[in-house]
């Protein structure tokens, strides 16, 4: 099934053919999922369609899909002796099928968790449209409400807030900016970002079995209660959980093996150290949130009752569900802090201040994420606990503080370069700030028995995550956009969508505490009259919030088809990345590079960090990389060099990789 | 903005930003007190003062912490500002600071225990000292999809669908669930406690202030933890009246001794 | 693969030296990847196990039948050997018997998943029961795992039989410390679940 595109016949055929592999992906999902329900059904004598059947079909379409997408070719076949051969496509193309390329996927994972963005963003937009006004007018029930308030919740987290920047800049840049041209389990990676869209399908599809009412928590016994939905929100959260874990696998790998000469740990960068210490979270808790899935599913088909009131325990679901939950939300912010202090040092072209506390303060914060989780159930938990979550959860406030020490140590005294990536940045600053505040609120217990379950939470993780990370991801796409397109963006535009995404943000959330200390308790369509000004205020107001990231959107695209060349290091910045030629070539570098030096450090003293040739190995490119054709920046084929050899080949000698 | 940060400004960056925070912090903390004067909801028991108290006291202990981050970003934005094509390097190059690290260290820990102690455990301890209270109303809680029971077995009164106490009468409510998880809460109370199938939990909680839901909307039960369909609209009616009243209130439903 | 991606018509000559110190990394890469899986693996037993204790405490059905589990535990075991041969074989390049030893391991590894399939239908045994759930759980996990990894050795066990492993041996090391860490967690099932 390898399709050749070397001949360049009629577009449509051309590309019917580039997307042979998705269409043969969907066909063989669908097939195993056909096949997987009907055997169940038989064997178990059912007419008709059993949550079992469900189960069993969805893991048997996800084995088509993987199959179908490439697996087949590139895992299965050469295990078992055949051949290895596979096309991983050339331009576009590249994107729809499984490629080896970290780069593909990484911005694979980009286009991805922003579309995921989009559609969670819009179920946002209605679910404020709804909540104007204190009855039930838009949507026909308040079940119909809390399917899509769990949907907003689970794939904003689960898909778009750990994805986005973990999966889309970590596979792009890690390798990069440790001067590697590859991950180092390449066809694990791309294995692990195509079991991306199966994940976000089952949520987003699980309406069609009555979806699941639970929100992103989903709490037990609800959970057995709901409808057949809910094992779709088990399903595609151990789908989204698996990719995170394989991704970390590799993370760590090539963090651990991969760094070129001269790159010590001592001079790792920020953004690496965060993406590893990210994996390292990943690794350990993604597993356990697996088993309770497990549960959850066999809750439903198995007829246990780990989680039933007589039988069970009704909270050991919290108490699993939150100690993969809170590491879960620095898995999130990690990488977005590690971004502000790459942008910060470039921008401002000053020295990063404290590495060594605020790499220091990472690690504390790793260790520490796994021992504050019972604070999501100070209203529910023994006494007993109270004091030692309570004081775990305000300790994690000293190891997050430090990375605000380096934060504002390199930025004072610096030369401000207020372009829209630094913008972003500063004001991520700013609105974490507000959600981290929040957060010391309701880690102590006697303010949080009043806040908790109230729209104080909801103000509280939107500045958090939104705030910070959202925030973050938007400064991370235009500070690196220029080295994944070739191009620039505009900044005027940028800048101007930047200072209303900030307004809007604050005018949609910040409200919201408020509300919570009002007596609006979370999780509901209707409420009663007199909190409704406040609710059309804030559904209005989401609205410009929702305009601002469109606008973002429009300037990104726009850019990314017209926007002029950018050359390799239109910044100024000394990581690696900008080392080589935007978009880089498919190895990534001309050479190996050979660190020298630390790649934070300014000033007239400072030695220049990278980029130094081997002696007697190979000579260092006097030329940057041709700029791309026009052609080819039109569309999304970035990245392919016109001297870059076409379709990459396995080679028979490397077959069945890097799976178990 | 050509202006070349360097060692002969940074005292007066300093003194201005300085200036900047303690003003700042001042307009915050009176800010707070003047929205607190009136704007905390209404409140209407003696525990839920502890918690109003840790938010007002937290107030003013963040508020410190989100001037100086806010000074600093923002003093920077606009003071630092440099043009976005001038590659030349910052004239100060600092890669740690001994004084500026461990004031931040110091006073972040310090700050971070403080919390932990005062707001947290004496927080704590005060609503934890409400359970010694002598002679409680016994007030048996039950939530099931969607309703609150109230149950008072000292009285005799069983399964009501709304909520009476007497004012300044501690009450030691013993809450549990029917099916799944559901959370009691009287905004007016602040503390809310999770109902949970197959056990039971306390909340004590001494009424002080007599209304029902036309005095103030927060005086009506609400469940805090979704439970499906029916969550939002799963609320009771509470009404604080006098001793007199309540025993009125008894003998009317049926109870008596 | 991390070797082969350079550009074929690299300018410079690769001496044999690097190459072989690509190998030697690409061998130090796979086996820290597994050892990282290993870790991601303990995190789903160790929940798994500290779950049985929370909710059943140390009880267990008086009338299991665990003379059946000790069968299991023996196959597993044989399992295991069959792969301490297939491994030692390799090592000598004596590929036919590397192959039968990896094909006994995938078939025994097989029968163990099987036979606690089989063990599930124990009248001492009721999902519903505190017990019972934390059993299938655990049984079910660990039968998975040797359902998958029986599908990745029989494939290496097609490879062994013409005479080459892709990747050098690194694969069948993969595989061994797989398996091996499949028998300790069997050995913990017997334990936790039959003995104790
Ligand atoms: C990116 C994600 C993210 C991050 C980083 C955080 C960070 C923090 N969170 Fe948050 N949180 C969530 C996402 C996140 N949270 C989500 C999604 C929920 C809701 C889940 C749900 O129920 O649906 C939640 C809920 C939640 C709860 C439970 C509320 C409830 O349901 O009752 C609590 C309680 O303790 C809490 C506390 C904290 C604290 C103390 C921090 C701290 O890490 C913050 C530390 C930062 C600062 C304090 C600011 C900077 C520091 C300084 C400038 C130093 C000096 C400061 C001091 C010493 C005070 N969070
Ligand atoms: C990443 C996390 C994330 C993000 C970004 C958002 C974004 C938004 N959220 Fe959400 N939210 C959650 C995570 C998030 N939320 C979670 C975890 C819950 C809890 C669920 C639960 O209780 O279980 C929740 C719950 C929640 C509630 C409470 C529901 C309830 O309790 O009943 C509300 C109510 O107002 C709300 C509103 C919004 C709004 C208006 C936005 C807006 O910011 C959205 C604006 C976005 C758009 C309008 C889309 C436009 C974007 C594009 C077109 C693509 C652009 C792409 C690029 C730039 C690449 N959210
Ligand atoms: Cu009961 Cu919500
Ligand atoms: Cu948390």
């Amino acid at each position: 099934m390898a399709v050749d595109t070397s001949t360049t016949p009629k577009r449509s055929v051309e590309a019917l053919a580039g997307l042979g592999p998705l269409l043969r992906a969907a066909l063989w999902g669908l097939a195993g999922f056909a096949v997987g329900a009907l055997v169940t059904a038989v064997l178990q004598g059912e007419r008709q369609f059993t949550e079992l059947a469900l189960v069993v079909g969805y893991v048997t379409g996800l084995a088509g899909w993987q199959l179908g997408i490439g697996g087949w070719e590139t895992v299965v076949r050469p295990l078992y002796g055949g051949s290895s051969e596979w096309d991983e496509g050339t331009g576009r193309w590249r994107y729809f099928r499984f490629n080896t390329d970290h780069k593909v996927i990484g911005l694979q994972y980009l286009v991805t968790a922003g579309v995921t963005f989009g559609l969670a963003g819009l179920l946002a937009m209605v679910m404020r449209t709804e909540l104007a006004t204190a009855e039930l007018d838009l949507l026909p029930t308040a079940e119909a409400y809390n399917n899509l308030m769990s949907i907003h919740g689970t794939l904003m987290l689960f898909a778009v807030s750990v994805v986005a920047i973990v999966g889309g800049f970590g596979n792009y840049f890690v390798p990069l900016m440790i001067g590697a041209e590859d991950m180092a389990f390449p066809r694990l990676n791309a294995t692990s970002y195509w079991l991306i869209p199966p994940g976000v399908l089952a949520i987003i599809a699980s309406p069609l079995v009555g979806g699941f009412q639970g929100g992103w928590t989903s709490y037990q016994p609800l959970g057995a209660d709901n409808a057949a939905g809910q094992l779709l929100f088990y399903l595609g959260v151990y789908t989204l959980g698996l990719a995170s874990l394989l991704t970390a696998i590799n993370v760590i790998a090539t963090t651990v093996f991969m760094r070129a000469p001269g790159l010590t740990w001592g001079r790792l960068p920020i953004f690496v150290w965060t993406m590893l210490l990210t994996s390292v979270l990943n690794l350990v808790w993604v597993p356990e949130i697996g088993v309770a899935m497990v549960m959850g599913i066999m809750e439903r088909v198995a007829g246990t009752t780990f989680f039933a009131a007589d039988g069970g325990l009704p909270l050991l679901w919290q108490d699993l569900f939150w100690m993969f939950g809170h590491p879960e939300v620095y898995i999130i912010m990690l990488t977005a802090w590690g971004l502000w202090l790459e942008i910060l040092a470039v921008m401002g072209r000053k020295t990063l201040f404290g590495y060594r506390w605020v790499v220091g303060g990472f690690l504390a914060i790793t260790l520490m994420s796994s021992i504050v989780w019972a604070h999501h159930m100070f209203a529910t938990s023994a006494d007993a606990r109270l004091i030692p979550f309570m004081s775990t959860t305000e300790l994690i406030s000293i190891p997050t503080g430090l990375v605000y020490l380096s934060a504002i140590g390199t930025l004072w005294l610096s030369r401000v370069r207020l372009t829209t990536p630094m913008l972003l940045v500063l004001f991520s600053m700013l609105t974490f700030l507000l959600g981290g505040v929040s957060g010391v609120f309701l880690a102590d217990a006697p303010a949080d028995f009043y806040e908790t379950d109230t729209y104080f939470v909801v103000a509280h993780f939107h500045y958090v995550i939104v705030g910070g990370m959202i925030f973050a991801w938007l400064a991370g796409l235009y500070y690196w956009f220029p080295k994944y397109t070739g191009k620039m963006f505009n900044e005027a535009f940028g800048k101007v969508a930047a200072w209303l995404l900030f307004i809007g943000f604050n005018a949609t959330f910040f409200p919201m505490h408020f509300l919570g200390l009002d007596g609006m308790n979370r999780r509901i369509a209707t409420y009663l009259d007199y909190m409704e000004p406040v609710n059309i205020a804030i559904s209005i107001l989401a609205a410009f919030l929702g305009l601002a990231l469109i606008l973002h959107l429009i300037n990104l695209v726009y850019s990314w088809a017209t926007g002029p060349p950018a050359g390799p290091n239109p910044w100024g910045g000394k990581t690696l990345e900008w080392e080589t030629s935007s978009p880089p070539p498919r190895e990534n570098f001309e050479i190996e590079p050979l660190v020298l030096a630390d790649f934070y450090s300014y000033g007239d003293a400072a030695p220049e960090p990278g980029m130094v040739p081997i002696p007697g190995v190979r000579p260092r490119p006097l030329e940057p990389e041709p700029q791309r054709t026009s052609l080819e920046a039109a569309g999304i084929g970035a990245g392919s060099a016109p001297g870059n050899p076409g379709p990459q080949r396995h080679h028979p000698d490397d077959e069945a990789g890097d799976h178990t | 903005m050509t202006e070349q940060p360097g060692r002969p400004n940074a005292r007066r960056h300093l003194l201005v930003a300085g200036l900047s925070w303690v003003v700042l912090t001042v307009a915050g903390v009176i800010g707070v007190r003047v929205w607190a004067a009136d704007s905390f909801p209404f409140l209407a028991a003696e525990q839920g003062a502890v918690a109003d108290d840790a938010i007002l006291f937290l107030f003013y202990l963040v508020i410190p912490v989100f001037m100086f981050v806010l000074v600093a970003v923002v003093y920077a934005m606009i003071r630092f500002r440099a043009r976005p094509d001038d590659l030349t390097d910052s004239a100060v190059q600092v890669r740690t600071h001994r004084g500026y690290t461990m004031t931040w260290l110091g006073t972040t820990t310090a700050l971070a225990v403080l919390v932990i102690i005062h707001p947290g455990v004496t927080g704590l301890m005060e609503i934890w000292d409400a359970r010694d209270e002598p002679d409680p109303l016994v007030v048996e809680v039950t939530a099931q999809q969607w309703e609150w029971s109230f149950t008072y077995p000292e009285q005799g009164v069983e399964n009501q669908p709304e909520l009476v106490l007497p004012v300044d009468q501690p009450v030691r409510f013993v809450i549990t669930s029917e099916d799944v998880i559901h959370s009691f809460w009287i905004p007016a109370f602040r503390l809310k406690q999770d109902a949970v199938p197959g056990a039971t939990t306390e909340l004590h909680i001494t009424p002080d202030r007599i209304g029902d839901i036309g005095t103030s909307e927060m005086l009506r039960v609400q469940c805090a933890e979704l439970c499906g369909i029916g969550h939002a609209d799963m609320a009771a009616e509470v009404s604080i009246v006098t001793a007199a009243e309540f025993d009125e209130w008894v003998t009317e439903v049926g109870g008596g001794q | 693969m991390t070797v082969s991606t350079r550009p074929a018509d690299d300018s410079s000559p690769e001496t044999a030296e690097h190459l072989q110190l690509g190998e030697q990394r690409e061998r130090r890469t796979r086996l820290f990847g597994l050892a990282l899986f290993i870790v991601a693996e303990t995190m789903i037993f160790v929940p798994v196990f500290a779950i049985r204790f929370l909710l059943a405490g140390t009880a267990r059905p008086a009338d299991l039948d665990d003379g059946f589990a000790l069968v299991l535990t023996a196959v597993m075991v044989a399992s295991f050997a069959a792969m301490h041969i297939a491994r030692r074989a390799a090592r000598r390049d004596r590929w036919p018997a590397a192959a039968a030893g990896l094909w006994a391991a995938a078939v025994l590894g097989l029968v163990t998943a099987v036979g606690s399939g089989i063990g599930w239908a124990d009248p001492a045994l009721d999902a519903a029961s505190d017990f019972g759930g934390t059993f299938y759980l655990a049984t079910g996990a660990h039968a998975l795992h040797l359902v998958a990894g029986a599908a990745f050795v029989a494939g290496l066990a097609v490879q062994a039989r013409r005479g080459r492993l892709a990747g050098g041996r690194t694969l069948l090391d993969v595989a061994y410390w797989f398996w091996a860490f499949l028998l300790v967690v069997w050995l913990a099932i017997e334990v936790i679940f039959y003995l104790m």
